[in-house]
């Protein structure tokens, strides 16, 4: 088994829109592979569908069997890092070896200050206070559980990193490790 | 409590493995499974009603065959998506006999829809498909649902679970079989 690290410049987890991300891969492998790949990636996770987007990535090709790497990434400004009761979204650098599935994560935040935003806790939510072009959006979202809704409801009308969250068109499948459908 | 350490989050229950009820060893189960496909000419269901895990042992079996040398290509209908869009009508009878079809929500397609699903298909290997109907395909597994299952389940994803705040058998009778939206209340009550 191969073994990939990522280290960020001083151990840093904690980073603002626009901030530089930098630091130092460095792998052992097993064998020779194609390339390795750096991923600058946020996903969602939580209690409906995962969301993922690459945001940017650097490529290693041929790499030699042992040896390490300097990287760096410009932020972008959004998402932001955040949970809430339903969703968290979460930024990472994932190390990838091509071909193959061995990989290693880093993961960090991205935000105003730095932390990741905590939304706070939906009570005694009122539905009908919630229009109805909202609901069959978040209906979508929520694999139609009628307080999801609500809490979705409370944490999208409440925060601007809604478009992020909603509109994100690229979807991961937990099923993966098969080939992808070429219909979905 | 965030939802990205809440052991019923989504990615934690679809990545769930399929557990045969009764049977420990899961990958002799599936051995069975597979010689009973051949048996049944590479065309067969898997069939069960919702939460049961039909897609789950689906794709268990899709990963199974891909290591066995096929070429499987995994097609998915649900109740917003419930016809193949027309690049995928028009790829289908390009398959061969190396390649292993995987349909996952066969019963969307309406019935003329299905017979030409089943017409356009004939040269490839194999056509495995989940579905609430027991009568498109000869089936290969009828998927169920108990309490113990659910128990199970639930002990893999959080082995801390507290069966006082959520007794298994209550849980089971409330969401009527359904193992699925059952795990969904559990992450509820964690938050």
């Amino acid at each position: 088994m191969s073994i990939l690290n990522i280290k960020t410049r001083d151990n840093q987890a904690n980073y603002i829109p626009g901030e530089i991300l930098e630091g130092v891969i460095s792998w052992q492998l097993d064998g020779v592979i194609e390339a390795l790949e750096l991923r600058l990636i946020w996903f969602t996770s939580g209690k409906g569908d995962t969301d993922v987007s690459v945001e940017n990535t650097q490529r290693f090709n041929a790499p030699s069997l042992s040896g390490d790497s300097a990287f760096r990434f410009v932020l972008p400004t959004a998402p932001h890092s955040f949970s809430g009761q339903l969703i968290s979204l979460t930024w990472a650098l994932e190390l990838v070896a091509i071909p193959g599935e061995e990989s290693e994560r880093c993961e960090f935040s991205l935000a105003p200050d730095g932390h990741e935003i905590m939304l706070p806790k939906v009570e005694n939510p009122d539905l009908e206070k919630i229009p109805k072009w909202l609901k069959n959006k978040l209906q979508k979202h929520s694999n139609g559980a009628l307080e999801n809704i609500v809490a979705q409801s409370t944490l999208i009308q409440s925060n601007t990193i809604q478009d992020d969250v909603f509109t994100s068109t690229t979807s991961s499948s937990a099923h993966d490790a098969t080939d992808k459908p070429f219909s979905s | 409590m965030t939802p990205r350490t809440n052991p019923f989050r989504a990615d934690c229950i679809n990545t769930l493995p399929f557990i045969f009820e009764g049977e420990i060893n899961c990958d002799a189960s599936l051995e069975k499974l597979l010689e009973k496909l051949v048996k049944l000419n590479y065309r067969a269901a898997i069939t069960g009603a919702h939460g049961r895990g039909k897609s789950t042992l689906l794709y268990q079996l899709a990963i199974a065959l891909k290591a066995r040398g096929w070429s499987t290509h995994i097609l998915k209908l649900d109740s917003s998506n419930r016809n193949f869009e027309r690049e995928v009508w028009r790829r289908l009878p390009a398959f061969n006999s190396h390649d292993f079809i995987l349909l996952d929500g066969a019963e969307q397609l309406a019935m003329w829809r299905w017979n030409r699903f089943l017409n356009l298909t004939k040269s490839a290997g194999g056509v495995l498909i989940t579905s609430h109907r027991n009568y498109l395909l000869p089936t290969l597994w009828e998927c169920r649902s108990s309490p113990q299952l659910l128990h199970a389940l639930i002990i893999y994803l959080d082995s801390t679970h507290d069966e006082n705040e959520a007794p298994t058998e209550a849980l089971f009778k409330k969401h009527r079989g359904n193992l699925r939206n059952a795990l969904r209340e559990l992450y509820d009550l964690q938050m």
